[in-house]
């Protein structure tokens, strides 16, 4: 029986990418229990610098490309919002 | 090629000066129970190079309290960041200064008349110059420790510093959202026209800022000047100060108004709306994270449309600016149109950003050259 023959590493899951992006915000807060839909620039639980450390870490963690027209304020304000932004990324990869 | 001279590069500015004590910056040795007294020769330079925004600190063998009492008594305390008195070596009491003031060793001065602690110094940190109290004063009487040009800033800075200190502090005590934080800092941002006065400031913003900087575009002094004369043109400078102090002039934006002064060209009637152009917003690091781009942004967008004017703006992707980008598009702008290396942005009509609210904003419109004079309209 052949190997399966993949080049890409395994897929992850839009319940995966949710709890990265949780544990990332969290660490990026110095807070637990940030609920997912919590607006997090807009609030104020995080300054707008946190916006391009956010993109940088999704790039890097889930290997996609965050353009320009991505950088709305609706994906960045909340850990819903910015899991989304990484699905919709990665489903178009 | 025209060039006869080597090309030996300058060496670096001197940021600050670090003293020794005991027979150099005043005579005597304290411990030793002398009759101290501080050369008026010494007094003087020390008030120059603080004039002159060289920072300055002290190195010294010796007991803390008798220093700073002795330094009280001559009325030299306050000109000291960061003073190291006690028994470690020179070298680490150079490497502390240069890492509290966040400088290079390089454009560290280090005056001693012991020249086994030069040598200690120098052994240790090659870049710090090192030297007698004679040769300093032979050195800055030379031209070559003074900056030629002294802001507002410069003159300002050891005050900025300790400012920044009392901010650091603050900061790590406040345990609470950024929200809260920014809050308790009590902001004023103050946004108007550059003057004459601001052009050496304004030129080394542009050229020393690069993460907050939307364009990547510099300008030297007397572009600055000359845009400052043009009435297609505002530049704008941002001051900002909170509860600890100033911290200066810290941003800056180029706005060409579209305006050509031309005489008799009024507004036609199919004219399109005006609208300025950003060309060039920057902001120094040392506001990062306080949401002050967003707050100079909307001052601008706030100007043009008291003008009745609206906003557009220009990015220039570089590979450390991207902030800049997310600040446009979070204040509200929209991408209009892209080439390979510009992305014009605009402003939906429907009002500007919303400034902060933990920001006073203050806008001064006051045009600080007569505009449209005649001598520079070429037709």
């Amino acid at each position: 029986m052949a190997a399966p023959q993949t080049t890409t590493p395994r897929p992850h899951t839009p319940e995966e990418v949710t709890a990265t992006v949780r544990q990332f915000i969290s660490r990026l807060s110095g807070r637990t229990a940030i609920e997912d839909d919590r607006p997090l620039i807009s609030d104020g639980v995080l300054d707008s610098v946190a916006a391009v450390q956010m993109v940088d870490f999704v790039e890097r963690t889930f290997d996609v490309e965050i353009a320009d027209e991505d950088l709305e304020l609706a994906n960045f304000d909340s850990i819903r919002g910015l899991a989304g932004l990484v699905n919709r990324r990665l489903a178009a990869s | 090629m025209q060039s006869t001279e080597p090309h030996t590069p300058p060496p670096p500015q001197v940021k600050c000066v670090v003293w020794d004590l005991d027979d150099t910056l005043w005579d005597g040795t304290l411990l030793e129970g002398d009759d101290l007294s501080v050369p008026e020769a010494n007094r003087q330079l020390v008030r120059t190079l603080d004039e002159h925004g060289i920072l300055q600190s002290v190195a010294s063998r010796n007991e803390p309290d008798a220093v700073a009492e002795q330094l009280r008594a001559f009325g030299l305390d306050e000109y000291f960041l960061y003073p190291q008195v006690g028994w470690s070596a020179k070298s680490a009491s150079l490497r502390a200064v240069a890492e509290e003031l966040n400088i290079a060793p390089e454009s560290v001065l280090f005056v001693d008349d012991s020249e086994f602690e030069r040598a200690e110094v120098a052994g240790v940190l090659p870049d710090v110059r090192c030297m007698t109290r004679q040769e300093l004063h032979a050195l800055v009487a030379a031209g070559a420790v003074l900056p030629a040009q002294v802001t507002d800033d410069a003159r300002r800075r050891r005050a900025m510093y300790l400012a920044e200190s009392r901010r650091r502090t603050h900061e790590v005590a406040f345990d609470g959202p950024a929200a809260e934080f920014l809050e308790s800092l009590d902001m004023t941002l103050r946004v108007r026209e550059a003057s004459t006065a601001d052009l050496a400031r304004a030129a080394e913003l542009t050229q020393r800022t690069h993460q907050l900087n939307t364009t990547g575009i510099t300008f030297g002094q007397d572009e600055l000047a000359s845009l400052i004369l043009d009435p297609g043109h505002r530049v704008l400078v941002a001051e900002l100060d909170d509860r600890f102090g100033t911290y200066g002039t810290i941003g800056l934006a180029v706005v060409a108004t579209g305006t050509t002064g031309r005489p008799g060209a009024g507004p036609r009637a199919a004219a399109p709306p005006p609208r300025w152009t950003i060309r060039l917003l920057l902001m120094s690091c040392r506001v990062m994270g306080r949401n002050i781009g967003t707050s100079l942004i909307a001052a601008v967008a706030q100007l043009a449309a008291a003008h009745g004017a609206g906003t557009v703006a220009h990015f220039r992707p570089t590979d450390r600016n991207r902030q800049m980008l997310v600040t446009y598009r979070f204040a509200g702008f929209t991408v209009e149109s892209r080439t390979d290396d510009l992305v014009v942005l605009s402003l939906p009509e429907a009002g500007g950003p919303a400034v902060p609210g933990y920001v006073r904003l203050v806008i001064e419109d006051t045009p600080a050259a007569p505009r449209g004079t005649s001598q520079e309209l070429i037709a």
